[in-house]
């Protein structure tokens, strides 16, 4: 190995049993920066994890593959030990003494973090919907559409294909507002219960009118309970077209 | 909400929308620090998209094999 560097995935209130640490992989360690802050660091080589070597080797999609599933899986693997706060990938730094003035600097809101995060995980809720299926549910709850079809049904057909623009226009905006407001019915009553959703909005998903993701950070003890709320408006949903999936845990990456 | 072998199938774009896009960014003096992995982060956003593809291409080829 040439000069190493130490690469960081992220930090955990207290250390990790060494035994845990050497099934994660070689060279991972402790680096304890307080009494509440340890960071959990791996020595790399710079011919492989130097910023030039790094800007190369990021254009090998198998050799990311491989590294962003084992940042994820050592993470994942973290948290059942324990809180933690995810960095992003790469976090690297050239010696313990930078990782360390890095890390004094943002101690504090290190800490807040891990107490925010502790005893909950990430899911990530997201919704989905046909079309045609929501359009109709949407159209036929939607006074001024309900109006307008009436309309252009006893209309001539000029006057009809006016209003057939105009519903048009409007018909993207009543299926998207519809969309949004079932889905934030759904997810009320969880937020109710002090559970904390965001909009989860990805660099490679693809972004559609008829899905909608949200990350929510979830305790433990009430995981369940969300998963039975859904459960009890699967049915419901599915009349409107709606369906739901919930992948994860994750790390809390949404929430850091 | 137990399934946590869901996690074994995850595909890669859901692991790279979190590991690149999400957690915690520390600001370092080194020269791969924040200003750097931006610059990483741009190339890195091109090999989503191709992975993006990648991954449609499997989809279309399972589909035609089913």
């Amino acid at each position: 190995m040439s000069h190493a560097l130490i690469y960081a995935y992220g930090v955990v209130g207290t250390p990790v049993p060494e035994q845990t640490l050497s099934l994660l992989g070689e060279s991972l360690f402790n680096y304890s920066c307080s009494d509440r802050i340890v960071v959990i660091c791996r020595r790399v080589d710079a011919d492989t994890f130097g910023e030039e070597a790094l800007e190369r080797q990021v254009q090998d999609t198998d050799w990311l593959e491989g590294q962003v599933r084992h940042h994820m899986w050592v993470l994942n693997t973290l948290l059942d030990q324990g809180p933690v706060v995810p960095f992003r990938f790469p976090t690297i730094y050239y010696s313990l003494v930078s990782l360390t003035d890095a890390i004094a600097a943002v101690s504090t809101s290190l800490a807040a973090s891990l107490d925010r995060v502790r005893g909950c995980r990430e899911w990530e809720i997201a919704f989905s919907a046909d079309p045609l299926q929501l359009e109709a549910t949407a159209a036929s709850m939607n006074t001024e559409l309900v109006t307008l079809d009436a309309e252009i049904a006893r209309s001539g057909s000029g006057r009809a294909y006016l209003l057939g623009k105009k519903r048009a226009d409007l018909i993207a905006s009543v299926v998207r507002d519809f969309f949004s407001e079932q889905v934030e019915r759904i997810m009320a009553e969880p937020a109710a219960l002090g559970i904390t959703c965001k909009p989860f909005s990805g660099i490679g998903s693809q972004q559609s009118p008829v899905s909608i993701k949200k990350a929510c950070l979830i305790p433990e003890a009430l995981q369940q309970s969300v998963a039975s709320h859904l459960e009890a408006h699967q049915a419901k949903l599915g009349k409107m077209g709606i369906t739901y999936t919930i992948r994860g845990p994750w790390p809390p990456f949404s929430f850091v | 909400m137990t399934a946590k072998d869901e996690y074994q199938n995850v595909s890669l774009l859901e692991v790279l929308d979190r590991v690149l896009n999400k957690g915690v960014i520390i600001a370092g003096d080194l020269t791969i620090s924040v200003a750097d992995i931006d610059l990483l982060y741009l190339g890195l956003n091109v090999i989503v998209t191709s992975v993006e593809t990648m991954e449609r291409e499997k989809a279309k080829k399972r589909s035609h094999i089913s």
